[in-house]
């Protein structure tokens, strides 16, 4: 458990989803714990690598856990589908000595000495209540679990599959509101939005409208695709007639990172399609409450 | 299947491919008893041709012709759900896998587009090491002569900074040529498998 933590941002938090880095970033420093970023780390592969080619599937995130390895680190995860296919890659080379064999053969030696952790267990584990500098008072948060955090059949994922707790324990110790609703640990269709949007417009609408009936402020996710889709996909999915404005769509880490008493500007709120600026000025003045 | 859709044809079953996509798949299929789990969780089950349930009943009867027609394993983005509730532990999205490993060895996809999308996703980690989602969406909708539909999503995400104009070079970029190498292998990483 003493080991030290690298961080695997992962090529969307590059991207798409800068302001999840800077969030984590900001959250991490925040607590007072360090982890600096795994040295020369590669792209998972993603849901395209394992729609591909079975062996690519693993041999691309197991590369990362070999770094890991041989740098004696544990790794930090923010990205579900990067922490989905981390998990999966060491959970096939610690049970299949025929798939380390032919990841050996491919340059890629690791033998299973590697702990993934995902930021929101260690935010769930890090006495978050106790560090809360502005109290999320009054925000209704609709928690957004998605698919790959929790479902990963054979390795385990980091919560029960079917009734995940993990994301509105974090979010009540930020002192905001959890938002009862059904649509948690639905698909948002992932990266069928480019060659199929309109299908997933139709799940990013069920999805909003569910989280809508729930009466939430923002929707919190914890994975780059989840938040580009429903960030995207919503202004054009809602019906334009309800007259509603959508819902803004925030990363878990974004709003720990407020609670814990982050500057707003350094948290990356201007670079959401759907405004999400009034989430960065829920956060009460320090000593003011609300 | 429609009354009228049913009809007897003179299908002769593959034993030895469902066989084979036992063993791809890694999973159980043979366990599978059509509880219909899996049908019922799946999101895209309304877009699909052939139900996750009837697509296990349809291996498991050796209809390879059947199974490498349909669309639905292109169209599955591997939620997990059905593997999550299937009461016999079954991964249903890793047979969907090994459905579409099958089909794409032999060039034949029932959705080249989907296909391709992967194709040219995983063709920036091969240059880069990392993913380039602007080179990505440049070479999939030149390709796919669809530029003109994606264009405004891609200035939005300009606008909003959402988008790396450069991509990120690791160092050690002769390791991932070597991986893609001995297993994609060389000419199956841009475009689709035909079709």
């Amino acid at each position: 458990m003493a080991r030290a933590l690298a961080f695997y941002p992962g090529c969307s938090l590059e991207s798409t989803g800068v302001m999840y880095h800077a969030s984590v970033r900001s959250t991490l420093q925040a607590l007072g714990l360090s982890a600096r970023e795994l040295d020369d780390w590669n792209c998972c592969g993603a849901t395209s690598a394992h729609f591909v080619d079975p062996e690519l599937a693993i041999v691309l995130p197991a590369r990362n856990l070999a770094l890991a390895e041989a740098q004696g680190v544990d790794l930090l995860t923010a990205c579900a589908a990067c922490h989905h296919r981390l998990a999966v890659a060491d959970h096939e080379l610690r049970t299949s000595e025929a798939m380390a064999d032919r990841a050996r053969a491919l340059g890629v030696s690791y033998h299973g000495g590697v702990r993934v952790r995902h930021v929101l267990s260690l935010l769930d584990d890090a006495g978050l209540a106790g560090k809360v500098r502005r109290p999320l008072a009054g925000l209704r948060v609709a928690c957004y679990y998605g698919c790959l955090l929790v479902r990963i059949p054979k390795a385990g994922g980091i919560d029960d599959p079917e009734d995940p707790s993990i994301m509105e324990r974090v979010v009540r110790a930020c002192g905001a509101e959890v938002a009862p609703w059904q649509a948690r640990t639905w698909c948002c269709g992932a990266s069928l939005a480019v060659p199929e949007p309109g299908i997933v417009q139709g799940l990013v609408r069920a999805i909003t409208a569910e989280a809508r009936a729930a009466r939430a402020d923002c929707i919190a996710t914890v994975c780059p695709l989840c938040q580009l889709n429903l960030d995207l996909q919503q202004e054009t999915a809602e019906d334009a007639s309800e007259g509603r404005p959508p819902l803004p769509v925030v990363f878990i880490t974004q709003l720990t990172a407020l609670a814990l008493g982050a500057d707003p500007r350094r948290l990356g709120f201007e670079r959401h399609i759907v405004d999400a600026g009034r989430i960065a000025g829920a956060a009460a003045v320090p000593g003011g409450g609300r | 299947m429609a009354p009228s859709e049913m009809r007897v044809a003179a299908v002769t079953p593959d034993r030895a491919w469902a066989r084979a996509i036992e063993r791809a798949s890694g999973e159980p299929i043979s366990l599978c008893y059509a509880c219909g789990i899996c049908s019922g969780s799946c999101p895209l089950a309304s877009m699909m041709d052939l139900l996750p349930s009837r697509l296990m009943k349809a291996v498991q009867l050796g209809l390879r012709d059947r199974v490498g027609r349909a669309v639905s394993p292109w169209l599955c983005v591997a939620c997990e759900t059905c593997a999550v509730r299937c009461p016999n532990g079954i991964d249903v999205a890793r047979v969907m896998d090994a459905v579409r490993h099958d089909a794409a060895a032999k060039r034949v996809s029932a959705r080249p587009d989907v296909d391709a999308f992967h194709r040219w996703f995983l063709w920036t980690v091969r240059m880069f090491g990392r993913a380039h989602e602007g080179l990505l969406s440049a070479g999939y909708g030149l390709q796919q002569r669809r530029l003109r539909r994606d264009l405004p999503t891609g200035l939005v995400l300009l606008r909003r900074r959402r988008l790396a104009l450069l991509p990120h070079l690791i160092r050690r970029r002769r390791e991932i040529g070597r991986v893609f190498r001995q297993t994609v292998g060389r000419a199956r990483t841009r475009g689709g498998a035909g079709g």
